[in-house]
């Protein structure tokens, strides 16, 4: 085990810049997840570490050792592809023990490592089989398998539950993180979802264009998101944006736009706020009619419903406020009619403000 | 029941399309194979290819050649070196192709394409010259260089589309295991592309097999002849022994079906699915 030390990495292909001074820390037995969209290059920033693509700046520290020029088999990692990438031509076992016996592990040991993934793992009644009689969740598996006969110092993971259906990702994403409580190794994860990158991480970097946008425990990111971006990618349904003018009035700021007014807390607006346009963020998870609040509500929306989906223990009311579309999720109990006006309430603290033009959040803005 | 009539419609046409064409195929080797086993020098005019009287004269006719064991192993010797040597120089460079970019590529690409237009007679004079300049003229080695010409750039081709369909994961994973690129290529590349080889190796051995010009140009030993030269040989310009030429040619085309037999399961694709999802 060692942990990971990412400093200033830089990566071109060509005249595009893929990743621009990332900085990247994961401790000894950490689980970090790299999310973000499509393009955000964090499958890159992955192979970088793995040492599939070579970094045109920066280093890639593995506890004490510099790894940054090392070849792929010099740093003692173990990844799982997205595609799996099992041997076509071996049996399970041998795709296990395929590496270990690059590394000349004794015999014996290949045997007690095979056992000891295949019972963590389920693969017992697979061992003589090929790839190509497997399942998806099989090979999926296995894929892991071969990664923990390693006892690498990292593990990463590309991806590795998109090919598999919603039920068996839900369970697998689980048996992941059973999986690293019981190894403890550290490992690197890239997911574009969101509800991994929430559920798996004990720190979470949300990558845009090549940048860490955000990093952190994930609700902590997901609670104070620094950008709107960020705030934006976790959570679904996605927060609610609306154009808004930030004001002081009577001793206090208000943000108000068409159909809303609303209080942020202090610590949402940073020092010295100026009166201005800004956005306003509401997540709908934390917007609730003022009598189910449950908090002291800090300001009134007033939307008007336009669809309910009623999926049983909550509803998502399909809203506009002003002119813009506004999502709410309500309790299941409530079902206002289409058409009816709604009046929801917010608590300061759920309240997020960033500025129009850059889309950081107000406590997060330059200079 | 108005389904199965049409499934039955549907397999009769079927049948019956695949049974014209078996026959439309296979009726000149009928001829053949009757011509060699008929009495006689020339095939008969008929219309179904049945001898008239059976006979085994011309197999032994074309057997009791004076060098026709060692003409055989010629053959053999020959084709099998000239897909030895295609599927060597050819793997790597496939490889490359497939996985690099490097300057001169596409140029280098073209140029082996090129090579393809031409038919090999069209370079018989310069390889003859090129072939007696180095000493190899009359050599079963000058041969193979010569159809090395033709087989390694094809093979190229055929290897790179090969390689083109093995998903590079697969390499990296073995690389992240442990292996270095050339062997990762060994060891994972190579047998994904099994199928690939065994039919690109086919495919050269045949080719080998079965020239005859420059065979014939560049060959003057008579213990060295390659088959389709002895063969020919048969047919002269004065007189026809076509019952010989007939069962040699069938004698000559055996190695060919027997090594088709074992390559078929090759031949079926089908190796690399199930390594990367499916």
């Amino acid at each position: 085990m060692a942990q990971v030390t990412i400093r200033g990495v830089e990566k071109r292909f060509g005249q595009t810049r893929v990743l621009s001074g990332v900085d990247i820390d994961v401790p000894d037995g950490g689980f970090a997840v790299l999310v973000g969209p499509s393009g955000c290059g964090k499958s890159t920033l992955l192979r970088l570490i793995a040492g599939l693509e070579e970094a045109d700046g920066g280093s890639i520290r593995f506890g004490d050792r510099d790894v940054t020029r090392l070849a792929p088999r010099d740093r003692d990692i173990a990844m799982v592809f997205q595609s799996y990438a099992l041997y076509p031509h071996l049996t399970v076992r041998d795709n296990l023990a395929f590496g270990l016996e690059l590394r000349k592990t004794p015999k014996a040991e290949i045997e007690k490592r095979i056992t000891e993934a295949s019972e963590m793992l389920g693969l017992d009644p697979l061992l003589t089989r090929f790839p190509r009689q497997l399942s998806g969740g099989q090979r999926q598996r296995v894929a892991m398998g071969r990664a923990i006969v390693r006892r690498a110092q990292v593990f990463l993971f590309d991806e590795p539950l998109s090919n598999l259906d919603a039920a068996l990702r839900a369970q697998v994403r689980v048996d992941i993180k059973k999986l690293h409580d019981r190894i403890g190794a550290t490992s690197v994860y890239v997911t574009h979802d969101q509800v991994e990158a929430m559920t798996l991480a004990d720190r979470i970097f949300v990558l845009n264009r090549g940048r860490v946008e955000q990093s952190g425990p994930p609700l902590e990111v997901y609670a104070r998101p620094a950008t709107r971006f960020v705030a934006a990618f976790l959570g679904s349904p996605a927060m609610n944006f609306i154009d808004a003018e930030l004001e002081h009035e009577g001793g206090r700021w208000v943000v108000r736009a068409p159909g809303v007014s609303v209080r942020p807390s202090v610590s949402a607006l940073g020092d010295a706020p100026r009166p201005g346009k800004v956005v306003l963020g509401l997540r709908p998870h934390d917007v609730a009619p003022p009598e189910e609040l449950g908090k002291e509500g800090a300001g009134e929306i007033h939307a008007q419903v336009e669809v309910l989906e009623a999926l049983g223990t909550e509803s998502f009311a399909h809203c506009t406020v002003g002119e813009l579309p506004f999502v709410a999720r309500l309790p299941g109990a409530s079902r206002p009619a289409k058409g009816s006006a709604l009046l929801l309430g917010i608590a300061a603290e759920h309240v997020h403000v960033f500025e129009a033009d850059s889309g950081r959040a107000l406590w997060n803005r330059e200079g | 029941m108005n389904e199965r009539r049409v499934g039955w419609v549907e397999s009769a046409l079927s049948h019956l399309a695949i049974v014209v064409g078996v026959a439309f195929s296979l009726y000149p080797v009928l001829w053949v194979v009757s011509t060699a086993l008929s009495a006689g020098s020339a095939p008969e005019r008929r219309v179904l290819p049945i001898p008239r009287s059976l006979t085994l004269d011309h197999v032994h006719h074309f057997l009791s050649g004076p060098h026709v064991v060692s003409q055989a192993v010629s053959s053999l010797v020959v084709s099998v070196a000239t897909a030895l040597v295609g599927i060597a120089i050819a793997l790597p460079a496939a490889y490359a192709l497939s996985r690099f970019t490097f300057v001169g590529k596409e140029a280098g690409v073209r140029l082996l394409l090129a090579t393809q237009m031409f038919p090999m007679v069209a370079s018989a004079v310069p390889l003859y010259i090129v072939l007696e300049t180095l000493g190899l003229l009359d050599t079963r080695t000058g041969l193979v260089v010569c159809y090395a010409t033709t087989s390694v750039p094809f093979a190229i081709f055929q290897l790179r589309g090969a390689f083109d369909t093995i998903p590079k994961d697969l390499e990296e994973a073995a690389m992240v295991d442990g292996a270095t690129r050339f062997g990762a290529f060994v060891r994972v590349v190579l047998p994904a592309a099994r199928p690939a080889i065994a039919v690109t190796g086919l495919f050269a051995f045949m080719s080998a097999y079965n020239e005859f010009i420059l065979a014939a140009t560049i060959l003057g030993k008579e213990e060295a002849l390659t088959l389709p030269v002895v063969l020919q040989r048969f047919v002269g310009e004065h007189d026809a022994a076509w019952g010989a030429f007939a069962a040699g040619s069938i004698l000559v085309s055996l190695p060919v079906m027997l090594l088709f037999y074992v390559v078929q399961k090759n031949l079926v694709a089908g190796l690399t699915a199930g390594g990367v999802k499916g």
